[in-house]
């Protein structure tokens, strides 16, 4: 179910940078004929048709995206077997570090860690990013897709990006590990600031003809989706880099005891010391003002998304004889509003009637 | 170092087949598993007024109190943590000591709630709630016991209503919210509440719980679900983590008026205990809480650290007040064996000896 949400939200995230680039390449746009980079800017019948149905795939994925966890003893069972996998993965690092090969050194640590490391994203994909809200899931797993198209879209658009293309594939398109998650962020950050010195720019142009509020307001939700892409894909890195460092730091230190003996004996000692180094690194990240920063720019450009495309769809659909959200809560504020002079009035009357009761004697 | 590294190994490999085989019978018994049993304690609806709702809970025993109290609940979450079944019932601990219990039921709000404000809250839906137990009971004035917000609440309402209320309790209450040790406070500061609300209009529940987990990742999302293992085969224990597990996810939306409010004056701005928060045109003065207060606390608390919590004694102007701190986290205050020895005695006993 949440893999067709995610396949969902990540077609129609691919779809709209296909329709974007489109618009703006030499091919671009249903008159073939034009042959100049940009002539497809004009022609917007298609990129629009394929805008509309982008953003219907997004508004599915979002209505769906909250029909989330109840408790029921088949998801709990599912949980379960989720986390002993998650479990079973961490056992395989106290397995190395416990076997006749390993060595406490450097030699051998940098060993076991790149074993777990290996294993690390099949970790994330299968048991912690399945666990993570829906709109989080996956995100970090698609960058390789997503990037792609980013990185198509960069070669089809001027100096920015060609100068650092190079850079952004080396950095992108390899396997994160605990050198290059820094790197990789501010990769995702100049991405960024390139995509507003060229893109935004472009987006943010004044639209002409009977549909320019329309056209304005896709251009306005294309941007909503890159700020909510890039976004995303920090506020991963930084979880991921949080993990990946505390597992470093595990095995470091467990092979630093190994030597006077004090490491934990069994597996489930082994465990509990990791779960509990892993929550004092997020305990310190997360109490960061950069992490309160970046949290509130990740749940800020998600409502921005939504907002617009809760927009969009009420501009399709405003010719359908259907009420839409905004003239329902227009309706609630009417209601919300009476409901409280009723209450006022009825209190005044009990008031008045008490006053004029004739005295008991 | 060989034999020991022998040893250790067998040991893992036996703890994860031992496992998997708790994992294979445990899906039998969380099949056929009964895990009814919250919100049992038996109690009548007495009051209604949109979505909110007020229970009367039927006595256990000879009423020793003759002022009833009031509890009012948080807006996060369902009252029914407080009877989360019936060998753990925070509730029926309490009528088991003779007190005589209300309860406000917030509901669910949907679409049509989103302009409730804190002002309809506080002094509309909670004040008639109290109207309504102190016509029935022919008294001026009642006990209120808040929980967590509805601590908050309940602190702001008996100080704009003081006159109404005989004994406060608050539980695991925020109302300092200037403190560097709460993440969830930390993170509200920055956050843009406005477009959230214009978003949504009312806050779905699922999206606050996705803040609450992510405050321990590993923990309550994972962790948790590994430690369960142990008590697979074990019905009875099954039974209870099922509950708790219903418990957490059951998250009503918020109204997104009253959210607003509610994160840009207190968490953001702090302006309760600066005694500058208005609701509607009245000023919050704690000063006015001058009836016996009762504040009770968790040290292990992640989600209202002790240190939004303290402060309260010193801002109200009760004479007769205390201060009451256990060693237990935000939910263990209510289910854990501590809530049945130590907190629920405590509460009935402070309430009872301020009863006459």
């Amino acid at each position: 179910m949440t893999t067709d949400y995610m396949n969902q939200f990540f077609t129609a995230q691919k779809n709209m940078f296909d329709a974007w680039q489109n618009t703006f390449t030499a091919n671009a746009g249903a008159n073939k004929t034009e042959t100049k980079p940009g002539a497809g800017f004009m022609d917007f019948s298609s990129f629009q048709q394929n805008t509309m149905d982008n953003f219907k795939q997004l508004t599915d994925f979002y209505n769906n995206m909250f029909k989330n966890f109840t408790g029921s003893p088949a998801e709990i069972l599912q949980k379960m077997n989720q986390s002993m996998e998650a479990y079973n993965n961490i056992s395989k690092v106290w397995e190395s570090l416990n076997s006749k090969n390993f060595t406490p050194d450097m030699e051998g640590v940098q060993k076991v860690f790149e074993q777990w490391l290996t294993q690390y994203w099949k970790f994330v994909e299968e048991n912690y990013i399945a666990q993570l809200p829906e709109p989080l899931q996956r995100a970090y797993k698609q960058f390789s897709e997503v990037t792609e198209s980013y990185q198509t879209v960069m070669k089809n658009f001027f100096t920015p990006w060609t100068d650092q293309s190079g850079q952004f594939n080396d950095v992108l398109f390899k396997m994160p590990n605990i050198t290059n998650f820094d790197s990789f962020i501010a990769v995702v950050k100049q991405w960024k600031e390139n995509y507003d010195q060229s893109y935004k720019k472009l987006l943010n142009m004044p639209s002409m003809g009977i549909n320019r509020e329309l056209l304005e307001r896709q251009y306005d939700g294309i941007d909503k989706t890159v700020t909510f892409m890039t976004t995303y894909m920090e506020f991963f890195a930084q979880v991921f880099k949080v993990s990946q460092e505390t597992m470093y730091k595990v095995i470091t230190d467990y092979s630093e005891m190994m030597k006077d003996g004090s490491q934990p004996k069994t597996m489930e000692e082994f465990h509990k010391y990791w779960a509990r180094e892993i929550d004092k690194s997020f305990d310190k990240i997360y109490l960061t003002d950069d992490f309160s920063k970046l949290m509130s720019t990740v749940v800020d450009s998600t409502m921005e998304l939504k907002k617009e495309s809760d927009k969009l769809m009420e501009e399709y659909m405003a010719m359908l004889p259907i009420p839409k959200k905004s003239d329902m809560d227009s309706l609630h504020k009417t209601v919300y509003n009476l409901k409280k002079e009723v209450r006022a009035l009825k209190k005044e009357l009990e008031r008045l009637n008490e006053q004029n009761k004739p005295a008991q004697g | 170092m060989d034999n020991q590294a022998n040893v250790e190994q067998e040991t893992f490999f036996d703890e994860i087949a031992q496992m998997q085989e708790k994992m294979i019978k445990g899906a039998e018994v969380l099949m056929n598993l009964d895990f009814e049993g919250s919100d049992q304690t038996e109690k009548t609806l007495v009051y209604q007024e949109d979505k909110m709702r007020l229970f009367h809970y039927k006595a256990t025993v000879k009423k020793t109190c003759k002022i009833p109290t009031l509890i009012v609940y948080a807006l996060v979450n369902r009252h029914y943590m407080m009877d989360i079944d019936k060998e753990k019932s925070f509730i029926k601990k309490l009528l088991d000591s003779g007190l005589d219990l209300y309860l406000i039921d917030w509901g669910y709000p949907t679409a049509e709630d989103r302009y409730i404000t804190l002002e309809d809250y506080i002094d509309g839906y909670i004040d008639n709630a109290v109207d309504h137990i102190r016509k029935e009971h022919k008294i001026e004035q009642i006990n209120l016991v808040g929980v967590c917000q509805g601590g908050t609440f309940s602190a702001i309402y008996a100080a704009l209503h003081p006159h109404k209320i005989k004994n406060l309790v608050t539980m695991v209450t925020p109302v300092d919210f200037d403190v560097e040790d709460g993440l969830l406070i930390k993170w509200s500061k920055t956050m843009n509440v406005d477009n959230i609300v214009d978003t949504y209009g009312v806050i779905p529940g699922s999206f606050m719980n996705y803040g609450f987990l992510l405050l321990k990742p590993y923990g309550l999302m994972v962790d948790k679900y590994i430690g369960v293992i142990d008590k697979l085969d074990d019905p009875d224990s099954m039974a209870n983590f099922l509950r708790m597990e219903k418990w957490i996810f059951d998250s009503p939306g918020q109204a997104g008026e009253a959210f607003r409010q509610f994160i840009k004056d207190c968490y953001q701005e702090n302006k309760l205990i600066k005694g500058e928060l208005m609701i509607g045109n009245n000023k919050v003065n704690l000063k006015n809480i001058t009836m016996p207060l009762l504040n009770m606390l968790a040290l292990y608390d992640h989600l209202v650290p002790p240190s939004a919590t303290r402060p309260l004694n010193d801002a109200v102007g009760s004479v007769d007040k205390e201060l009451m701190e256990y060693p237990v986290g935000h939910i263990g205050m209510y289910v854990s064996s501590r809530a049945q020895k130590e907190v629920a005695p405590k509460l009935s006993s402070w309430l009872l000896e301020r009863c006459k």
